[in-house]
């Protein structure tokens, strides 16, 4: 049983290039680096608050690594020690990983003395990686001094930020988000907690497509046990999860079709986005919050029913998905609504810290699911939808062939479903763990979807989710400037913000 | 003023979270809320029915009550998911009914976590048929 269950992780040919950047971290960083850690297909690196500059510095020039974008920084407290969290990332050499500083400061600590030392952190930063002036306490556009004030709106998706603008005339000067009547879990949030419990509950930080959330905690945990896990159910997780993207993409075309004013295509859309939700509600029992991913396996296997059903749906799904966009593109006055609004080139979106479609709407070739060894995608034949231009009608564009793609990939998984056995092989109440950290990533449909974890024994210290419509509402304040105002809907519709993702 | 509201209700949705998606996913074709006469607004003026769902915050809770308040009399409150209807997900912390429900009369609780539309239309329903 035990050569069973640890008879090797995952073969990976990235595994090798990970271990080479780990050795020339060691090499070009060894007096600043007080610990390096591989953790699946991530690295962390812990290092002294002091040596920050130094190592950011060392990360963006060597060509070795070539880091040349910020995520996120976050702020959290382990064992009796303040860290903060910086998630970086290399587009050129296709690799992330994350800076662990340990701020000189008691486990008591007040609150101002935190505040303070993580804004002097942020200033370090900021000479490096400019998109760090997001993290801080910016006050940069008060209620005083902008012209218009949107508050959270009930359209889905633009309900957790409050958007200050200073305009002249009918063009937009400045931009300012405000993402306070999102942050609504508690610090202690999951602190103590059993997994089982963590697991049923995590999809609510992507509402749109609940699954990536789930996947993330599981893939994390059976890298730490490099745990085996059976053909068949990697590939039940592609189909899965091809189908929330398909879900999430379709109800982002929604969105778009409403803002510009074409009801039938909303219609449509949702009928077909409908379609999709009952395939994965046959399958999961849930629409939104499936619950379904398990460490090792899924909930349910799939039988010969359900197989047929997702079948003859994805056939229906791809002859209406075309018509849809026909409907919708080869319409030359709604075309012309969405071509050269709130364009972005890469070089900004790369700044920003940006993944997933929006950035790939800019010619971007970055998906962890193509440049890792994320679930069996190795297998599948698909390709990384592109734009050009990063407009509107680029990303609209891109979210259009990805679902294609994500058709072809599920229409994959069905035919090549592997007939094999699936047994339980892990039990959670024999967990125990010693204190470790782990680090995960998917590739969601807004992004790369992160979450960092502190495990002792069976019960988790700290989750921190690094989501990246975080980036995207970044992205929007720098696009927004020199736009009209009458767009301002329709931009922020286009970057996918999702609402679920900025609570923590 | 009845009928005029029975022919006609205007709801409101406040707050976010996943049962959003699933009382907009009302709208569409498949479910098709307005064949009842309902439709969605985002004026608190026009509104008859205010919808509770979802995360919220102290600024939340602000934004909440001044929805309410701006709201005409006659008014009905449908509370749904687990958030609202027991204690919220993300923090445990927060208990609708404890912070705000002797100050939001709520009619209807809708449960789920989050719930399917259907059992929200038929709370709508339920709500036309109180009406008359």
């Amino acid at each position: 049983m035990a050569k069973e269950l640890y008879d090797g992780i995952y073969s990976s040919h990235k595994t090798v290039f990970i271990e080479k950047i780990e050795k020339n971290l060691g090499f070009y960083l060894k007096d600043h680096i007080l610990e390096i850690k591989k953790l699946g297909q991530e690295l962390l690196c812990a290092i002294r608050l002091s040596d920050l500059d130094d190592v950011c510095q060392e990360l963006n020039k060597n060509p070795e690594f070539d880091i040349n974008i910020l995520n996120s920084v976050s702020h959290y407290k382990s064992r009796n020690k303040h860290c903060l969290l910086i998630d970086l990332s290399s587009v050129s050499n296709n690799f992330s990983m994350l800076l662990k500083v340990v701020m000189p400061l008691p486990g008591d600590a007040e609150t101002s003395q935190i505040m303070q030392l993580f804004e002097s952190s942020i200033s370090v930063l900021k000479k490096t990686f400019e998109a760090a002036e997001f993290f801080s306490e910016r006050k940069n556009l008060q209620e005083d001094s902008s012209d218009i004030i949107i508050q959270a709106q009930q359209i889905d998706g633009l309900d957790c930020f409050d958007l200050y603008l200073s305009t002249e005339e009918d063009m937009i000067k400045k931009a300012f988000i405000d993402t306070g009547i999102a942050r609504v879990s508690s610090k202690e949030l999951h602190k103590n907690t059993v997994l089982p419990d963590v697991l049923s509950c995590i999809s609510r930080y992507d509402h749109s497509a609940g699954l990536f959330p789930e996947l993330c905690i599981c893939l994390s945990f059976e890298e730490l046990m490099q745990l085996k896990v059976p053909r068949r159910v990697q590939y039940i997780r592609m189909l899965l999860s091809e189908l929330y993207r398909v879900s999430s993409h379709l109800y982002f075309v929604s969105r778009i079709a409403k803002i510009i004013g074409a009801e039938l295509v909303y219609n449509l859309v949702l009928l077909e986005r409908e379609r999709a939700l009952r395939l994965i509600e046959l399958i999961t029992g849930s629409r939104i919050s499936p619950n379904f991913i398990r460490i090792g396996g899924v909930k349910n296997d799939l039988n010969a029913d359900k197989i047929k059903a997702a079948r003859e749906t994805i056939e229906i799904l791809y002859r209406k998905v075309r018509n849809i966009e026909a409907l919708l593109l080869d319409n030359s006055v709604i075309s012309a609504k969405l071509k050269n609004r709130g364009s972005v080139d890469r070089e900004t979106a790369l700044l920003c810290g940006v993944t997933g479609p929006n950035l790939r709407a800019c010619g971007a070739r970055y998906d962890i699911r193509k440049n890792r060894n994320l679930l069996l995608y190795k297998d599948m034949s698909f390709i990384i939808a592109l734009g050009k231009y990063g407009d509107c009608l680029d990303r609209v564009l891109v979210r259009f062939r990805e679902i294609y793609q994500s058709i072809k990939i599920i229409d994959q998984a069905v035919n090549d479903l592997p007939e094999e056995h699936i047994k339980k092989l892990i039990n959670l109440s024999d967990l125990a763990i010693p204190f470790t950290e782990m680090i995960s990533s998917v590739e969601c449909p807004h992004g790369v979807f992160k979450i960092f974890m502190e495990i002792q024994d069976e019960l988790i210290q700290n989750i921190i989710v690094l989501s990246p419509s975080k980036n995207s509402v970044y992205l929007a304040e720098r696009i927004l400037p020199d736009s009209r105002f009458e767009d301002v809907e329709l931009i922020l519709a286009s970057l996918d913000i999702n609402s679920g993702e900025l609570i923590s | 003023m009845r009928s005029l509201v029975k022919n006609n209700l205007n709801i409101i949705v406040a707050g976010f979270g996943c049962c959003k998606q699933e009382i907009l996913a009302t709208t569409g074709p498949t479910y098709d809320i307005s064949r009842f006469g309902v439709n969605f607004v985002s004026v608190p003026e026009e509104a008859d029915v205010l919808v509770i769902q979802g995360f919220y915050n102290e600024i939340g809770e602000e934004r909440l009550l001044e929805i309410y308040s701006r709201m005409k009399k006659p008014k009905w409150v449908i509370a749904t998911g687990k958030c609202i209807v027991d204690r919220c997900l993300l923090n445990e912390d927060y208990n609708f009914t404890e912070r705000l429900g002797k100050i939001i009369n709520v009619d209807f609780y809708v449960p789920g976590c989050p719930p399917r539309p259907e059992a929200f239309i038929y709370a709508v329903l339920r709500l036309l048929e109180a009406g008359q």
